[in-house]
């Protein structure tokens, strides 16, 4: 008996998106723009986040060792900084490489200028993934800067504290307008659906005079709510295929754009549609059947 | 079968049906006469549980169903009676054949047989060949006779009729109220308000009177 009902059930939740087409379009369609605009959002954060990760990659630390050290002294000095939590790796510049440094960055010759090398030895050091901010960078050059023979540590704070504020402002902004289209999505759909279900007011009143129990009405519309987020969620799922492959064509000879996760993009899709379908026909139901 | 001891239900004060007691036994059609705000209404009511009782007991099969107001009672109550309405209540989206399965379907009965109760009740009713219809594609009389059909399907021993030819013409009435009669013989207690006498009166049945919530 209980297996006749689930079915009977399940084919009217079906049913239901045929006896009130056109709300159930405008519920799914809607879903799918909302899913869609998710998705972008999800696929321009990790391609920011990888845009972010490939920028920190450059963030280093430039030690300069005292000029009376030895070569000797200073690669101890060198190799004791290695060992600093947080430091990735090291290069060594010595006063020859300190010297071409000069002539990259200046196109002369130090030497040819004030008549000897004057330039200390020193490292710059790159720094793990997880020390890449402000704080953490302060704290290291901070504790460089106590090693004896260490004249001086520095790191590019002002464009790293600029980068970092953009980054958390843009994410922040991101989060919000995501929170907005859920949202709105909700009360949208749960609104359509609250129209669909108002309309067949009559219909409930029969089938409660008919002795049918509280679950027995309502299934059918969370059903069809479910079904109308899945395939919202369809809709999305077409629009961000055909999204992909025209930015693609657009953007990619300017961008190497990180491709997304398909699996998780198509999983978070058709959850996410049924689910916002289910609470969005659940809010309805019980808010008509109250009356 | 139905029984009513001492029963007083009241929407606002004097508004109601008061200290009502009657029995109708198995196998008998009883009428609930008087006029439009008698309370013959509010009796049924009571009896599907669409209204609390203030006082008094009612029974149906030897159980006392007036001490429980549960959602799980009221259906359970509802399950156990065919119910027939002078607006017939028949959904208009879907066919005379769904129309007529509803009752089993809240019932969990397979398809197979829904569908061998289903046209044996229609055929009882005399609309075996109106499964594919809808209720709007049927005159009036048509209508009540499905939602006969719908009463009937799941063969219940208590039937509450409210006003069930109250739109209907005399002739078509008439029709009416002999289907309902047939179904008494088969052991059903049929209680049925109506507020014309005339309809009633040849059949020599048993009827109770009411006059503003009071039994005369």
């Amino acid at each position: 008996m209980f297996i006749n009902k689930v079915i009977y059930l399940i084919q009217e939740g079906f049913k239901t998106i045929y006896r009130s087409l056109i709300p159930s379009i405008i519920s799914a369609i809607t879903i799918g723009i909302s899913l869609l605009v998710l998705s972008v959002s999800y696929y321009l954060y990790i391609n920011l986040e990888s845009f972010t990760s490939d920028f920190k990659n450059e963030y280093k630390i430039e030690v300069f060792f005292d000029d009376d050290l030895s070569q000797e002294a200073s690669l101890n000095i060198f190799n004791a900084i290695l060992f600093i939590d947080g430091i990735e790796d090291g290069v060594f510049i010595d006063k020859d490489a300190a010297a071409n440094i000069f002539k990259d960055e200046f196109n002369e010759e130090v030497t040819k200028i004030i008549g000897q090398n004057p330039l200390p030895m020193g490292g710059i050091f790159g720094i793990s993934s997880d020390y890449r901010s402000y704080d953490s960078m302060s704290k290291i050059t901070k504790e460089i800067k106590y090693i004896a023979g260490v004249e001086d540590a520095i790191f590019p704070q002002e464009s790293i504290v600029k980068f970092d504020r953009s980054i958390r402002n843009l994410l922040s902004f991101s989060f919000l307008i995501g929170l907005f289209i859920i949202v709105v999505s909700y009360f949208f759909v749960s609104n359509t659906i609250l129209l669909v279900v108002h309309s067949k007011k009559d219909e409930i009143k029969v089938l409660k005079l008919l002795g049918a129990n509280d679950l027995f009405i309502k299934a059918p519309y969370i059903i069809n709510g479910i079904l109308v987020g899945l395939f919202g969620s369809i809709i999305s799922l077409i629009m961000l295929f055909l999204v992909d492959n025209i930015s693609l064509y657009i953007i990619l000879p300017y961008y190497e754009f990180n491709s997304a996760n398909y699996n998780f993009i198509v999983t978070f899709n058709l959850f996410f549609g049924s689910f916002l379908g289910l609470i969005s026909s659940t809010r309805s139901i019980n808010k008509i059947y109250k009356k | 079968m139905i029984r009513f001891d001492n029963v007083t239900a009241t929407y606002k004060k004097n508004i109601g049906i008061f200290n009502i007691s009657f029995e109708v036994n198995p196998g008998e059609l009883v009428f609930i006469m008087g006029p439009t705000g008698a309370g013959k209404s509010t009796i049924l009511k009571t009896i599907y549980k669409d209204i609390h009782i203030d006082s008094g007991k009612i029974f149906l099969n030897n159980k006392e169903i007036s001490n429980s107001s549960s959602n799980l009672s009221i259906s359970n109550t509802r399950n156990q009676i065919g119910m027939i309405f002078q607006d017939f209540k028949l959904l208009n989206n879907r066919s005379v054949y769904d129309n007529v399965a509803l009752p089993l379907r809240i019932l969990g009965v397979s398809n197979k047989n829904i569908k061998h109760m289903v046209r044996e009740s229609l055929n009882k009713v005399n609309m075996s060949n109106y499964e594919l219809s809808y209720p709007l594609e049927l005159s009036g009389g048509e209508q009540q006779r499905i939602a006969i059909a719908r009463a009937l399907v799941n063969n219940p021993k208590i039937i509450l009729a409210d006003e069930p030819t109250g739109n209907l013409d005399p002739n078509i009435s008439d029709e009416i109220l002999d289907l309902l009669e047939v179904f008494t013989d088969n052991g059903s207690a049929v209680l049925m308000s109506t507020h014309n006498f005339p309809l009633i009166k040849p059949r020599n049945k048993k009827f109770i009177e009411l006059s503003k919530g009071r039994m005369v």
